[in-house]
């Protein structure tokens, strides 16, 4: 999965979330919410990843273990779907 | 508190923003200049008068404003004016800024918005555009804005955004010359399905800017009348009883601690109202700016003759509405004051009548 382009993740009061800018607008009005490992996984996802990748990458950067990485991937999979944010893929 | 009593996100990150005095809001007043002349306008000019008080900033300076914005937490930019179509390059500077990561909220009196513009703001639309509406039709139109065909402009500016599917919310400024047409425009708003907000709280002009205000003033309040008409017009217009009392100053003004604006000529206050305190931004950073302006602000108290007024409860006043109406955020008016009294009789008058 990859995320579309068209979004800035900002920082504001300890708080992240996704802006779009440009014409990326068209497709979301306002922003999404994001908390720390959101943005993290959405920084990453600015290049192609599987969830398998995105577990790896969480565990590196935070003490989770591998299942409970695999579990917050596939729960913010389901966001960027239900926000139409990943671009289309070919499977 | 559980999840129902949660405010929403934004509300919650402006709490966040405010605790911690981060700019999260921005108001940037591009122009003063208008191709309406509204009689209650507190702020237009003409490219004379304008040209004698200052300089308009530059594309460059406004997008050099806005990157220093975003560093310091700006999320949400409000482009004012003026008339905020009238700059020749305000295509190419919301087209800039629509790139940056803000959300953008463009309010205008919307009579330059036409099929020309639509085919660029479509593209990448605003957040939303918040129009004002001073009529239902062009006869009032040309009594509050002195325009031709202004109703008919804004209507066909309205629709085509709606078509676009940008989000608009109306607003209103009662005056003498379009009291009488309030209901004909909540009509036109509801027909648009659209909210409208009308306000009577007219400023006096600020900033070497002049107005008709203080003679084309609707004030229900004043009238001593017991007519049924004008009780329903004050809540209409009005809508709520009176006004908790006010220990903190600066309590008053929920935007203060999270907003700032910027005048026409780069002078960052908190409140377009205040033009005093300020900090100049042709001289600095937006970063040091706010934190110049909070700890400048930090400072202001209310008036010496607000302890223990009576009429308190009953009065409008915050630091800006008294800097526009009395000079300073520091000083009361006879005139300012009358206003609260008046209330304050008319109000318990209409109690006891309930
Ligand atoms: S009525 Fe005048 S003195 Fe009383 S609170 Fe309002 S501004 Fe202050
Ligand atoms: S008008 Fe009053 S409440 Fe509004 S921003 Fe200014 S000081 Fe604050």
């Amino acid at each position: 999965m990859k995320i579309k382009s068209g979004f800035v993740i900002r920082e504001i009061a300890g708080q992240y979330m996704a802006v779009p800018v440009g014409e990326r607008v068209n497709d979301l009005h306002g922003m999404i919410a994001l908390n720390e490992t959101g943005a993290f996984i959405w920084n990453l996802l600015e290049n192609e990843q599987t969830e398998d990748d995105l577990a790896k990458a969480l565990i590196e950067e935070y003490d989770v273990s591998y299942e409970d990485a695999l579990e917050a991937v596939k729960e913010f999979h389901e966001l960027l779907i239900r926000e139409q944010v990943l671009e289309a893929t070919n499977t | 508190m559980n999840d129902c009593d949660m405010p929403p996100y934004p509300e919650l990150l402006r709490r966040f923003a405010k605790a911690q005095r981060i700019p999260l809001f921005a108001q940037l007043e591009l122009t003063a200049r208008c191709n309406f002349n509204c009689r209650m306008c507190y702020i237009h000019m003409d490219d004379k008068h304008i040209k004698k008080l200052g300089q308009e900033l530059t594309t460059d300076e406004w997008l050099r404003i806005c990157r220093e914005a975003k560093e310091a937490g700006t999320l949400y930019i409000s482009l004012t004016g003026g008339e905020i179509f009238t700059r020749p390059d305000f295509q190419e500077l919301y087209t800039k800024l629509s790139e940056m990561g803000f959300l953008i909220t463009l309010m205008t009196n919307a009579s330059m918005i036409d099929e020309k513009v639509m085919s660029w703001l479509k593209k990448r639309p605003p957040y939303m555009v918040r129009i004002s509406l001073y009529g239902s039709n062009n006869d009032v139109y040309r009594s509050v804005c002195q325009v031709e065909n202004g109703f008919c402009r804004v209507d066909k500016a309205i629709r085509l955004l709606q078509e676009a599917g940008i989000p608009i919310v109306l607003k209103s400024i009662v005056i003498k010359n379009n009291a009488s047409d309030i209901r004909e425009m909540y009509r036109y708003a509801s027909e648009r399905k659209l909210n409208l907000s009308v306000t009577e709280g007219i400023a006096k002009p600020v900033r070497g800017a002049s107005s008709e205000a203080s003679s084309v003033r609707f004030e229900p309040y004043l009238e001593e009348s017991k007519n049924p008409d004008q009780v329903r017009l004050k809540k209409l217009v009005d809508g709520h009883g009176p006004f908790p009392h006010r220990p903190e100053y600066l309590m008053e003004c929920k935007p203060y601690g999270s907003t700032f604006t910027v005048s026409w000529d780069g002078k960052m206050s908190w409140c377009s109202f205040l033009s005093n305190p300020y900090v100049d931004l042709n001289n600095c950073s937006v970063d040091e700016a706010w934190q110049k302006l909070m700890e400048i602000t930090s400072k202001i108290h209310k008036p010496e003759a607000c302890n223990n007024c009576k009429y308190e409860e009953y009065c409008l006043r915050c630091p800006g509405v008294l800097a526009a109406e009395c000079g300073s955020y520091d000083q009361v008016s006879e005139d300012f004051c009358q206003r609260a009294k008046r209330l304050y009789f008319l109000y318990n008058g209409i109690k006891r009548e309930d």
